[in-house]
């Protein structure tokens, strides 16, 4: 059984305080799964709806249909979810009280999970050592605008281990550590997931991290509120399907100067994506995809297998030309 | 290489904080040659934005120069008089801003925006004008029919960020400063606006620099490349000694910290420690105390920039050290 599932899952949030009107459809019908101790990386531009679907999976907002099921049971139903799920969010800054030292951030939590105060100090010193903030004692009466963002990190992924979580949803966690940190803050999560066991939802808009952080893992892409293609991190880039994920990779930044020189762009028909309030119909990437076809603007298409384990959602799966990435 | 058009001569930069003096540039030189393609590579928080707002004596209230020259096409720029260098900024040099889409006049069409800007420099007709600013639109795939008619919140923060880049080049001017362009913008219209900076440069030969965090969009388009740290330059080279061949130990560490869609996953690795505080930084080195070839020279000695190929300079003590292990 999935630790997490969720079950043709949408959203529409409504506009307006008084007059309620139907608003963007963030999310519109994504069925998803989470292995235990998994790790999943949900990939796609700004607006697409990926940080709504991690909100639904922890339950911090209910889905306007379909279901969330934490171990075959619906969050909405009962109560099952709450101690398990964590977030982990983009800035860590907004994430830490600024009044609470980094002992008090970890302290607090720590005696409310069943700590007994005598041993506060050398679980809070555990912690940080685990977590890589040393040494602990030097860091204990410093306050959140003392460290650096990969520091803040750190400490927010110490704190969010503390009630023992199933799952964590990071969200965008490393886009504001700069570059040179970025791999450790993702190093130390793949430390949470092989130790402690903790599975995880990585949402990002950066292939490319996605792709070291999951790379035993899955991936699924998201395109304006649906999901366009899924399966094993290898097998999926190594033969991305939907135009859209071979477009994306097309752009996705290369640290070499001659691959990056000899890729060439995907011609988009447009480059700019259309609104994700009045998404356009059948295929929501056809007014963009360089392949469409008279079917694309009309039917939707589904999820479908295109290998093992493997799914996109194209109508014209079969037929395109085969993929290179030079 | 050709000569520079833009020098920068032992540059020192200070911001005036509450903690104290924070010196964001620190004895920082470097040539851009004329006609080239230059990134300038660092973390947040180095010092790479100081020098551009330097180099146009844009400097925040609490920011200083205190010592060095920027020599533009010969005439030092920190020493012109205010009416000569306001006509400098954007007519001979063009910089566009972190997030530049939020630089437009929200309650001016684009066309009108365009003709102020060349109004406020030169005499020209408006329909001269418009015809230039329809030519540049068109070089970075715009509609310009749509897009002069527009207002800015009419269009998507990429379009924006190409109607910036085509409004710096209204004046024809003889270098573009690009400071963090793609901040802000999907992936996709990321590869598409270094697309058409490089179709730019191609096409109208101007020199550019380009100061990003973003090492891998300086693979894509950058001929030389400047990497700062802690507000110093460590190297400068072209663009495939600095990715294959670097010599300094930051740069090598940088190029293996960043993520890639291809290639082997298992040599990557993050460089251990944190970039120092600027307002104590470390003696010696800069980066020696995160440095796996440091050793009491590097922490007691600032090591001085050295030619150790043509056009590649490096400042460390170890260099043929680090360049081989």
């Amino acid at each position: 059984m999935d630790l997490l599932e969720l079950r043709d899952v949408y959203k529409i949030f409504e506009r307006g305080w008084i007059r309620k009107r139907q608003g963007a459809q963030a999310v519109s019908g994504v069925s998803l799964s989470i292995e235990e101790k998994g790790i999943l990386a949900l990939v796609g531009e700004s607006g697409c709806g990926k940080t709504t679907v991690g909100r639904i999976s922890l339950g911090l907002i209910p889905p306007t249909k379909g279901k969330v099921l934490y171990r075959g049971r619906d969050i909405w139903r009962e109560d099952v979810l709450r101690p398990t799920g964590q977030l982990v969010h983009q800035d860590s800054y907004s994430a830490l009280n600024p009044v609470r030292t980094v002992y008090q951030t970890l302290a607090a939590p720590l005696h409310r999970h069943g700590t007994p105060r005598r041993n506060l100090k050398h679980e809070v010193q555990e912690l940080l050592q685990f977590v890589g903030i040393m040494p602990p004692e030097y860091f204990f009466n410093k306050y959140p605008y003392h460290l650096s963002g990969g520091m803040r990190q750190r400490l927010v992924l110490a704190r969010s281990i503390i009630p023992k979580p199933k799952f964590i949803v990071a969200d965008e966690p490393v886009s504001m550590i700069d570059a040179s940190l970025r791999l450790s803050i993702l190093d130390l999560m793949l430390k949470l997931n092989r130790e402690l066991g903790v599975a995880f939802l990585y949402i990002t808009h950066d292939l490319a991290t996605a792709r070291y952080f999951a790379r035993e893992g899955k991936i699924a892409v998201m395109y304006l509120g649906k999901i366009v293609e899924a399966g094993q991190m290898g097998a999926v880039l190594e033969h991305p399907v939907h135009p859209y994920l071979q477009a994306l990779l097309s752009a996705a930044p290369i640290p070499d100067p001659r691959l990056a020189r000899q890729r060439k762009l995907m011609a988009l028909r447009e480059a700019e994506p259309p609104s994700a309030e009045s998404p356009p119909s059948g295929c929501r990437f056809h007014p963009r995809c360089p392949y469409a076809q008279e079917i694309c603007a009309r039917e939707e298409p589904e999820l479908s297998e295109y290998a093992n384990g493997h799914r996109a959602a194209c109508h014209l799966m079969e037929t395109l030309p085969e993929w290179r990435l030079i | 290489m050709n000569e520079p058009i833009l020098s920068v001569r032992d540059l020192v930069v200070e911001f005036e904080v509450r903690e104290g003096n924070l010196r964001s540039v620190d004895h920082v030189s470097l040539d851009i040659p004329k006609g080239a393609f230059m990134g300038l590579i660092g973390e947040s928080g180095c010092g790479k934005t100081t020098i551009v707002q330097a180099v146009l004596n844009l400097m925040p209230e609490n920011g200083y120069i205190r010592g060095g020259e920027i020599l533009f096409d010969g005439v030092d720029i920190l020493a012109l008089p205010p009416e000569k260098l306001r006509r400098l900024r954007w007519e001979r040099i063009a910089l566009v801003f972190q997030a530049a889409q939020n630089s437009l006049n929200p309650v001016l069409k684009v066309s009108e925006q365009m003709i102020d800007t060349v109004l406020a420099h030169r005499k020209m007709s408006k329909e001269k004008i418009l015809e230039r600013a329809s030519e540049l639109l068109e070089l970075v795939r715009l509609d310009p029919q749509r897009v002069l008619d527009s207002y800015p919140h009419e269009l998507s923060g990429g379009m924006k960020q190409r109607v910036i880049i085509a409004m710096s080049l209204l004046l024809e001017p003889e270098m573009l400063i690009l400071d963090e362009p793609t901040t802000a913008l999907d992936m996709i219209s990321q590869a598409y606006l270094m697309d058409r900076l490089q179709e730019i440069h191609r096409q109208l030969g101007i020199t550019m620099l380009m100061v990003t965090h973003d090492v891998s969009n300086v693979a894509k388009v950058a001929e030389r490349v400047a990497v700062m740290y802690a507000a110093k330059i460590l190297e400068v080279g072209g663009v495939e000694g600095i990715f294959y061949d670097p010599y300094h130990p930051y740069t090598k560490g940088l190029i293996n910290a960043i993520p890639s869609i291809v290639g082997d996953l298992s040599s990557k690795r993050p460089i251990p420690g944190f970039p120092p505080s600027l307002i104590s930084p470390p003696d010696g080195c800069r980066f020696h105390p995160r440095c796996q070839f440091a050793d009491a020279l590097c922490s007691q000695v600032v090591p001085e920039m050295e030619e150790v190929t043509t056009g590649h300079f490096v400042a460390c003590h170890h260099w043929k050290r680090a360049r081989e292990g």
